[in-house]
């Protein structure tokens, strides 16, 4: 247990250091900026747009469904696959360190740098979003903080899911996009049932449950049943744990081939 | 006869070599070809758009056989209930899609998906994996300008992307010019048929530039494929985020597929049912995707250098 | 006594593609260069003995421990990999002082073993730098710094003369030379067959996924009764020494290749028993005062057993 502990903390620390200067990061940064920047495009070019609406709309479909899946596609999947591709992975598995050390060593420092990336992205879309002069509520706490919270959340399940994809599949970032663009994108947009199939209706059910009545004027918002703010809590616990699980057990017994 | 001997190992090339104007042509092939050996994509990107093609061009020769009060033997009236219930769905279907311009444009927006996949899984690597791996190296030390290769590439992807956005509105062209009573389809609509052409050529090329641009950008394929998803969802949510806002349905032409679907429309002169916002605006929406995406490949290109 | 490693009817397969097939050996603790063409099997064998394989067919121990996952030995193992892969972003200090915090050093010594290993691949004036701007030379120096920097009992070096210039290639036969007297036992698989005669004379050969022998040079050459052992003798009258040694027993055939000018010519001997033509030379040199200016057998190296034997197995 020491050694594992001793080993995630290191790679956890040096990937770190290498994360904030990766070619990877800057692609995130520029992501997680986009809905900032067309709120303040919007906010520029238009008297009518509030806040509050604005605020609701471009965080629950351009930040929530497509932003935080790309952002975690991006870093999540690298978490294996990189060392995989870049061949250093031999390096780390001809070490005294149990394997699943690099798994979680990484998904730490991935997950305080994407964290941090889509926050501040966040923010920057409440700035932006508060330049907006037309009549209508400003984005107050009740509106932010749910988002806040399902955007953290968005951050750490899908890094886990897509990094165990890494563990799995030798393209996982192929595998992602299918995964976040035809099962997430397709199944949490068709009415009924399946929407609770996927991590996205446990992320809008965080904001669902929000006072604001901003929410309610976004699009597909008022046709779904959410589940409560605790059960979605829970089941988005379940899914990170189990994923992680998943992960370090196959990434324990997974044979690299390596071409030279 | 006189007696002799080829003991030589090597034996240098005499004929001319003299390089051709359409080079870009055999480096084209050449990567199709080797694009194409990667089979199970290309069956599973396809196998929606054929589906789609062999139901389309079904119901668009049900509509001629209709017109002319004869269905067709396979779905007789007689038989058993399903042969019966199959036959009124799809003389219901017929009916309602008489138009053959009608039938493909609902087939290209039904498909565009699949045109995109396919240009993005076969083109997104062709610029980024040429430049990871160093390829680009062995094709500039051959007599190939930065044209022939800015081309051959173009050539590559517009041949994956056509596969799905001109050759099953051709089929589909094709079925209602022998199905139509004396060839009236041909005569009388034969503008459909250039639309089909047109547009498909017209939705590929501009899909194409995207998706070589981006590549163009990304270090290797798979960020391209993110990229060119990335592209298209976020122009599309966002212009349907501000149209909703605004309420000015204008800001979908930020939307490229949303763009390309108003021009569809307008190109087969479709008076109603489809998102009708300002043609001017969704032709420059268009227009600057291409001529930025085109920008970028060409500077990307010209700056590959010819250095390990 | 452990062996360094033993393998029975190991045999691992890429799909349908061959990289072993029925490998069965045992190679005791010491120094042993790992031979074989190109797609031999070499970098599969190690990879299997690394740990970073698990074989698909039989078993294979390293000092008597399954290598797959095994933490426990690899505390006693360094590896230097044949692919060109290092964290480009990390100076060569970083990289090499992190792999040794991984083997469970303190911060500080790994620095301080870090430098050191860096001191005795001579890379210690651009260990400040970033590995991105290496060049070939000095990446494949940083790969086995991280490989000897935690003192491992065993060093196993995939191609580790790849890039080198020929002073740093004899400087590294060097250094793996004064490892093994310090006591690390070293398997290095190598193309460039000189550099591991240099090093050890103890072999393993594999050619198409399977072995085609072990053990000393010499014995292994004895053992090709197939092919006699050839002898280029230099001498003033060639002809006269040529009839001479045809009367030899032992002697398969004889060519001689006159003298041009002033020069000697040349008897080039082929004989079934090399050690009754050497005991018998002294005497035919004297008897035909045929002028011997230099005895040579060019086929007792290792280049030699290695083309028969690859030759032979075609």
């Amino acid at each position: 247990m020491k050694s594992f502990v001793r080993a995630t903390a290191l790679i956890a620390r040096t990937h770190f250091l290498r994360a904030l200067t990766s070619r990877r990061t800057l692609s995130c940064v520029a992501l997680s900026f986009l809905p900032a920047l067309a709120a303040f495009l919007v906010t520029g070019i238009s008297a009518r747009a509030s806040a509050a609406p604005l605020f609701a709309n471009l965080g629950w479909i351009m930040m929530l469904q497509i932003v935080v899946p790309l952002v975690t596609l991006i870093a999540g999947s690298a978490i294996v696959a990189e060392e995989v591709e870049d061949r250093t992975i031999t390096y780390l598995f001809t070490r005294p360190i149990p394997r699943p050390a690099l798994m979680f060593g990484r998904f730490l420092s991935t997950g305080v740098v994407v964290s941090t990336v889509l926050l501040v992205g966040v923010l920057l879309l409440y700035l932006a979003c508060g330049r907006a002069r037309g009549e209508g509520a400003p984005v107050d706490a009740g509106l932010a903080w749910p988002f806040v919270t399902a955007v953290a959340w968005g951050v750490v399940v899908y890094s886990a899911i897509f990094a165990s994809l890494g563990a799995f599949f030798r393209h996982p970032m192929l595998i992602g996009i299918g995964y976040a663009f035809a099962i997430e994108g397709f199944l949490a947009n068709l009415p009924g049932k399946n929407q609770a199939l996927t991590v996205q209706f446990y992320l809008r059910s965080l904001i669902a449950q929000s006072p604001s009545p901003s929410w309610r004027g976004v699009e597909g918002f008022s046709s779904t049943a959410f589940d409560p703010a605790g059960r979605a809590h829970a089941v988005l616990a379940v899914i990170l744990v189990v994923v992680i699980a998943l992960g370090a057990w196959r990434l324990a017994r997974r044979q690299f081939e390596l071409t030279s | 006869m006189r007696a002799e001997t080829h003991t030589e190992v090597y034996r240098p090339y005499t004929g001319s070599s003299a390089p051709s104007r359409f080079q870009f042509l055999a480096l084209a092939r050449s990567c199709i070809r080797t694009a194409a050996r990667r089979k199970l994509p290309l069956v599973l990107l396809l196998a929606p758009p054929a589906i789609a093609t062999i139901i389309y061009a079904f119901v668009v020769y049900m509509g001629f056989a209709i017109e002319q009060g004869a269905p067709p033997q396979a779905l007789g009236e007689g038989g058993n209930v399903l042969t019966f219930l199959a036959s009124k769905m799809v003389n219901n279907t017929a009916r309602q899609l008489i138009q053959v311009r009608d039938t493909i444009v609902n087939f290209h927006l039904a498909t565009n998906v699949f045109s995109l996949l396919l240009m993005a899984w076969y083109g997104a690597g062709q610029i980024a994996e040429d430049r990871r791996l160093g390829a680009h190296l062995l094709y500039f030390a051959r007599p190939l300008t930065r044209l022939d290769y800015v081309l051959a590439k173009l050539l590559t992807v517009a041949f994956f992307g056509s596969l799905s956005a001109v050759v099953p509105g051709l089929v589909i062209c094709v079925v209602a010019t022998f199905a139509s009573p004396e060839w009236s389809f041909l005569k009388q609509q034969w503008d459909v048929i250039l639309a089909t052409i047109g547009f498909g050529l017209f939705s590929t090329l501009v899909m194409s530039c995207v998706v070589l641009a981006v590549s163009s950008l990304a270090s290797r394929r798979t960020f391209a494929l993110i990229g060119v998803f990335a592209h298209v969802m976020l122009s599309g949510a966002l212009g349907g985020i501000l149209a909703a806002l605004q309420r000015e349905r204008d800001f979908r032409a930020i939307g490229i597929l949303q763009s390309c679907a108003r021009v569809a429309a307008w190109m087969f002169d479709i008076p109603r049912g489809f998102p009708r916002f300002s043609l001017t605006l969704a032709l420059v929406s268009v227009g600057v995707t291409l001529v930025l995406s085109l920008w970028i490949v060409w500077s990307r290109v010209k700056r590959l250098e010819v250095v390990a | 006594m452990t062996r360094l490693v033993e393998a029975r009817s190991v045999g691992r397969f890429y799909g349908e593609v061959v990289g072993l097939s029925d490998v069965t050996l045992s190679v005791p603790k010491g120094v042993v260069g790992l031979l074989g063409p190109n797609g031999a099997g070499k970098s599969t064998f190690l990879k299997l003995f690394v740990g970073e394989l698990a074989p698909s067919r039989g078993t294979l121990t390293v000092l008597g421990e399954t290598p797959f996952a095994n933490r426990r030995l690899f505390a006693r193992l360094g590896f230097c990999p044949q692919q060109d892969a290092l964290y480009g972003e990390m100076t060569g200090l970083e990289f090499v002082s992190f792999l040794l915090g991984l083997s469970g050093f303190s911060r500080a010594d790994a620095r301080r073993l870090a430098v050191r290993a860096l001191e005795r691949v001579q890379l210690d004036g651009a260990m400040h730098q970033r590995t991105r701007g290496y060049s070939k030379g000095m990446r494949q120096r940083a790969k086995i710094a991280q490989a000897i920097a935690h003192g491992p009992e065993v060093i196993v070096l995939d191609e580790p003369m790849t890039g080198l210039d020929p002073i740093a290639r004899r400087d590294a036969v060097q250094l793996f030379a004064e490892l093994a007297r310090e006591g690390a036992s070293i398997v290095m698989s190598s193309h460039v067959l000189h550099e591991v005669e240099a090093l050890t004379q103890d072999i393993v050969l594999l050619h198409r996924g399977r072995l085609l022998a072990q053990g000393s040079v010499r014995d292994v050459r004895d053992l090709l009764s197939s092919h006699p052992r050839k002898v280029e003798i230099h001498a003033r009258e060639p002809r006269r020494l040529a009839r001479a040694l045809l009367a030899l027993d032992g002697v398969a055939s004889v060519r001689v290749d006159p003298a041009r000018g002033d020069g000697p010519g040349v008897v080039r001997v082929e004989t079934t028993d090399l050690d009754l033509f050497q005991s018998s030379l002294p005497r035919v040199a004297v008897d035909t005062a045929a002028g011997i200016r230099s005895v040579e057998t060019p086929d007792s190296g290792l280049e030699a057993v290695f083309d028969y034997l690859v030759e032979s197995s075609t």
